[in-house]
């Protein structure tokens, strides 16, 4: 009882940032409980109290997430069972079933969280739940309380291989169904609408957002714009995602400017945490071989579903590509598109910028010039803004980030008939120099703009650039600026010591073992696997995999038949027979040796008829020994008979023994 | 016909293992008397792992899918632990008390672990008695288990159940083992009117043998059922058999036990004659007993009440007919 209990604490630990508050209550509840009736102060509960609870539990578990439909409901309710089993476990079936229980909202740990440590705290979990089962099998013994773990330890360290083994070779088919439920999750990342205020939402974030992995060359920290949504309707206030079509392949147009340069490409791969979303973050102008990967028409990749798990995918980047030289009048018009007449004050300096330049570069310049020039702050807690709002931030309280900037230099860009957008992505990244990855955290997300112009596509600016240009130097909660606003509101977190050498390199090791396990365990699927076997194996043939697999249970087998034959070998031996041995041995003084197939009273008799053999009396003595031990071993006794037969047989063998160390 | 099929199939296997495990004393649990198999919690951890293997396909878990390859080793290595448990595992017979029909016999097992295996969470079950016991290696426990003695004649007990779930419950690990015991089960006493025999030629007054008495009489070949305080252990000690020493009483009147003087079945007068041999050994009398097939006696005392209630127990069953002598 104390294992089950002991290993359904840790199950629910598990999940405990996942639970609603009151079910966790609830769980305290039933451990109380089985503790009242345990103790015989409470009774186990009536069917009737048992329906009311399981009614309780399913209300309780739709007020909570609105739905009974979805993963974290479905987790709820498989723990809530789980809890409440613990009421009723008194047989022994009832003790595995509630186990079993245990096991399987274990694995569900994996569906929210795969990461190393998350793996070691289930591998110990389980080891106590199987601890649990050992137990149910062993008669309650105080001398032996940790019997149960040491077993199961051997047994999970004889499981190994052949794990190991299975997980190496069992192929992960792609899936003929696939049943997806919601997830409740809270999507994470940059949105899909940009309206000043959510992106200092993010920036107080400092979980990871992806990782990437160069394979060669990697392009410097100012160039890695990451760009993940790309923003071209406006409705007067907010940017929100345009219409795109989606491609049903990976690869983007790549259309080269006729120079004689080399075309620069960088091939990585990334590691896409969960964001519940199906953007993927990529250089531009990426291209992928990834299944489900695919390229849309506004030069972005994008995953075929909402990205939930743990995602692998491979890129290449070609930076000197163009993106779209040409644009179509539809085109030209939805991409310059301001939606009435909103922010007059905001048109009317456009205009005036407009008029002043000479060309539409020059106007470009001339509003970046514009953001350099004035007195604009940059700042992770701006002001609200009322309905014009980018007129409000250009001309009145000029404090904001990157979404202000990025949001109202593409309106300006707009009001002079240059087709522009914003993008929504990330900016930079963490260079890990002991996995040689991009650590991308949600505090590096970032807007910026992209204006499009003839012969040249689509080209970037970033406006934030102007007036904070560490922001894209350094991260930003490096900024002197921001700083203050980000540790006011992160509370304790490890990045708070970043500035500390040791706590730093910490961080970049444990973020290093990640990287490993993400990329070598959680990954290892598909091409990967098949790379890896035929690696190791040369060739993925029946008759190789027969052989390993042969190879990896021999050891077990081995030491079971080990164990057997030792256990033949040392059949003990009677009190009896160990004295006739005895006696036969000391006829062998004589030299009389008992052959193997010789029964006991024919030696005897050949000792008596042995010419040089002992004197007559000892002869005597060892016959009637002989009948003793004739009677006792092949005479049906009684256990009384028996006992004072091998009684007399030692007494006679005791005589014997001193008959003959006397004579020599 | 489903039902002679069964009944058919049964015997087979019956047939079978009377071959394979053939009775005897002294039982060793190894390869060929141990079955193994799925418990009804194992078959639950199958549907477990079935399920894991849907939820690790659907959501292409690489870690729900190495849980469950970890489980499923735990599964291969439970069988061969389960299969560990049990052999070498030594059961043999001790003893047995001679009991009437309708007692319940005790039998006294002695299970022995073998040498560096102790044997964990074993359930012997014969009949209806069971026992639950844990055998540490090399140690000798000693289990009594009560049969129900229903016939006359040699206890024929069933076969024995040993099982066990250890390590994991996952695995039913039994064998039934066939145990050679050697128990005389009496006629069931019957209480009846003992009518005086017709016929008792009585030699009145004669001095006769009576074994066990006070007096030394001579030697007797040594029987099962003899007191072993009567074991005349110097002669045996020289080489010759086991013999009792017999002693004697001078009695003046033996009463009669005829089997002709009761009436019904074989197993009624047996059952009679049977309540009569103890009546008169506990009043300490001198009786003799005629049966169809000789005549025993006149004599006294515990080893002649053993010598007829072995003859009435192994007296057989068919000769003599319904109509009897």
């Amino acid at each position: 009882m104390i294992w089950m209990l002991a290993a359904q604490l840790l199950v629910v630990l598990g999940h405990v940032g996942r639970l609603p508050l009151w079910l966790l209550c609830a769980y305290g509840g039933c451990v109380l409980w089985r503790y009242q009736i345990y103790s015989g102060a409470w009774s186990a509960p009536k069917t009737l109290v048992k329906a009311g609870i399981i009614l309780a539990v399913f209300a309780g578990i739709y007020a909570s997430y609105r739905s009974l439909l979805g993963l974290e409901p479905m987790v709820s309710l498989l723990m809530a069972g789980f809890a409440f089993k613990l009421l009723e476990s008194y047989s022994q079936r009832d003790c595995m079933r509630f186990i079993f229980i245990g096991y399987f909202t274990l694995a569900t740990v994996f569906l929210f969280n795969q990461g190393l440590l998350t793996s070691l705290y289930v591998l110990v979990t389980l080891l106590l739940l199987s601890a649990a089962l050992v137990s149910l099998q062993f008669p309650p013994h105080k001398a032996q309380a940790w019997l149960p773990l040491k077993k199961i330890s051997i047994i999970f360290a004889q499981a190994l291989p052949l794990t190991l083994l299975l997980f190496f070779l069992f192929p992960r088919f792609e899936p003929f169904w696939q049943i997806k439920l919601p997830s409740h999750q809270a999507k994470t990342g940059v949105g899909d609408v940009l309206s000043p205020g959510d992106i200092s939402q993010l920036s107080k974030d400092d979980s990871l957002a992806f990782r990437a992995n160069f394979v060669g060359e990697r392009p410097p920290r100012s160039e890695l714009y990451w760009r993940g949504v790309v923003l071209s309707y406006f409705d007067g206030r907010a940017w929100h995602q345009g219409t795109f079509q989606k491609k049903f392949h990976g690869s983007n147009t790549i259309e080269l400017v006729n120079n004689n340069e080399p075309a620069k490409s960088y091939q990585y791969s990334i590691i896409q945490e969960p964001n519940y979303r199906p953007w993927l973050y990529t250089l531009a102008v990426a291209s992928s071989k990834t299944p489900k990967v695919l390229a849309t028409s506004d030069y972005r990749l994008q995953y075929r579903e909402d990205i939930v798990e743990r995602i692998a995918y491979q890129v290449e980047t070609n930076s000197q590509a163009i993106m779209a030289s040409t644009l179509s009048t539809v085109q030209r018009h939805k991409e310059t598109l301001l939606n009435g007449d909103n922010n007059p004050r905001a048109r009317a300096l456009a205009a005036r910028l407009y008029q002043q330049s000479a060309s539409d570069q020059a106007y470009i310049q001339a509003v970046l010039n514009y953001f350099a020039q004035q007195n604009f702050f940059y700042t992770l807690m701006p002001p609200l803004l009322g309905e014009n709002n980018i007129d409000e931030f250009l001309l009145d309280s000029r404090r904001g980030f990157c979404g202000h900037y990025a949001s109202s230099f593409a309106f300006l860009i707009r009001a002079a008939g240059i087709p522009a957008r914003v993008i929504g992505g990330y900016q930079g990244g963490e260079y890990n120099p002991l996995t040689g990855s991009v650590l991308v955290h949600q505090f590096d997300a970032h807007a910026w703009a992209e204006v499009w112009l003839p012969g040249k596509g689509w080209q970037r600016f970033d406006p934030t650039l102007q007036v904070a240009p560490d922001r894209i130097e350094n991260s930003v909660q490096d900024l002197p600026a921001t700083q203050a606003d980000y540790l006011s509101q992160s509370g304790l977190s490890v990045m708070r010591f970043k500035h500390i050498a040791f706590f730093n390199k910490l961080r970049l090791e444990l973020d290093a073992m990640e990287y490993r396990w993400a990329s070598w365990v959680l990954q290892y699927k598909g091409e990967r696997q098949f790379a890896f076997i035929e690696k190791w194996l040369g060739a993925i043939t029946f008759t190789r995999i027969a052989f390993l697999l042969l190879l990896v249970s021999l050891p077990v087998v081995l030491w079971l038949l080990w164990s057997i034959l030792q256990n033949r070998s040392a059949q003990t031996l009677k009190p009896q027979d160990a004295d006739y041995q005895k006696l036969c041995q000391l006829m062998g003084r004589y030299d009389l040796h008992r052959q193997p197939n010789e029964g006991p009273i024919a030696f005897a008799q050949r000792v008596e008829q042995a010419a040089n053999g002992p004197s007559a009396a000892i002869k005597q003595k060892f016959l009637a020994a002989t009948r003793l031990y004739v009677a006792l071993a092949y005479e049906p006794q009684g256990g009384e008979s028996a006992a004072l037969l091998a009684k007399q047989l030692r007494a006679e063998l005791g005589v014997l023994k001193g008959m003959i160390h006397s004579h020599f | 016909m489903l039902q002679a099929l069964q009944q058919k199939l049964q015997q087979r296997f019956q047939r079978w293992l009377a071959r394979r495990i053939p009775p005897s004393r002294d039982v060793r649990l190894q390869r060929h008397n141990i079955f193994i198999f799925l418990s009804p919690a194992g078959y639950g951890f199958c549907g477990l792992l079935i399920l894991l293997f849907v939820i690790a396909v659907n959501y292409q878990n690489n870690m729900v899918f190495a849980l469950l390859f970890l489980l499923f080793g735990l599964l291969s290595v439970a069988l061969l632990h389960s299969y560990k448990n049990m052999s070498g595992l030594q059961l043999s017979y001790q003893h047995a008390a001679n009991s009437f029909v309708g007692d319940s016999v005790p039998v006294t097992l002695q299970l022995k672990g073998g040498a560096g295996q102790s044997h964990y969470g074993l359930h012997c079950q014969w009949s209806q008695s069971s026992a639950q016991l844990n055998v540490e290696a090399g140690a000798e426990q000693l289990v009594s288990l009560h049969l129900k003695a229903q016939q006359r004649g040699w206890l024929q007990p069933p076969r024995l159940l040993v099982e066990s779930y250890y390590p994991l419950g996952l695995f039913r690990c039994w064998s039934w083992l066939a145990i050679d015991v050697q128990a005389l089960i009496y006629p069931a006493p019957l209480a009846c009117q003992l009518k005086d025999a017709v016929g008792d030629s009585g030699d009145e007054g004669e001095a006769s043998t009576v074994p066990g008495s006070d007096d030394f009489y001579g030697f007797k070949h040594y029987q099962p059922g003899h007191s072993l305080k009567h074991v005349h252990w110097p002669s045996y000690a020289k080489g010759q058999p086991l013999q009792t020493k017999e002693f004697a009483a001078y009695s003046s009147h033996a009463q009669l036990i005829d089997w002709a003087s009761f009436s019904g079945s074989n197993e009624q007068r047996l059952s009679a004659i049977c309540y009569w041999v103890l009546q008169f050994s506990q009043q300490q009398s001198l009786f003799s007993v005629r049966l169809p097939n000789g005549h025993y006696g006149p004599g006294t005392g515990e080893a002649f009440k053993l010598q007829l209630l072995q003859l009435l127990a192994l007296y057989p069953a068919t000769s003599g007919g319904k109509h009897g002598h």
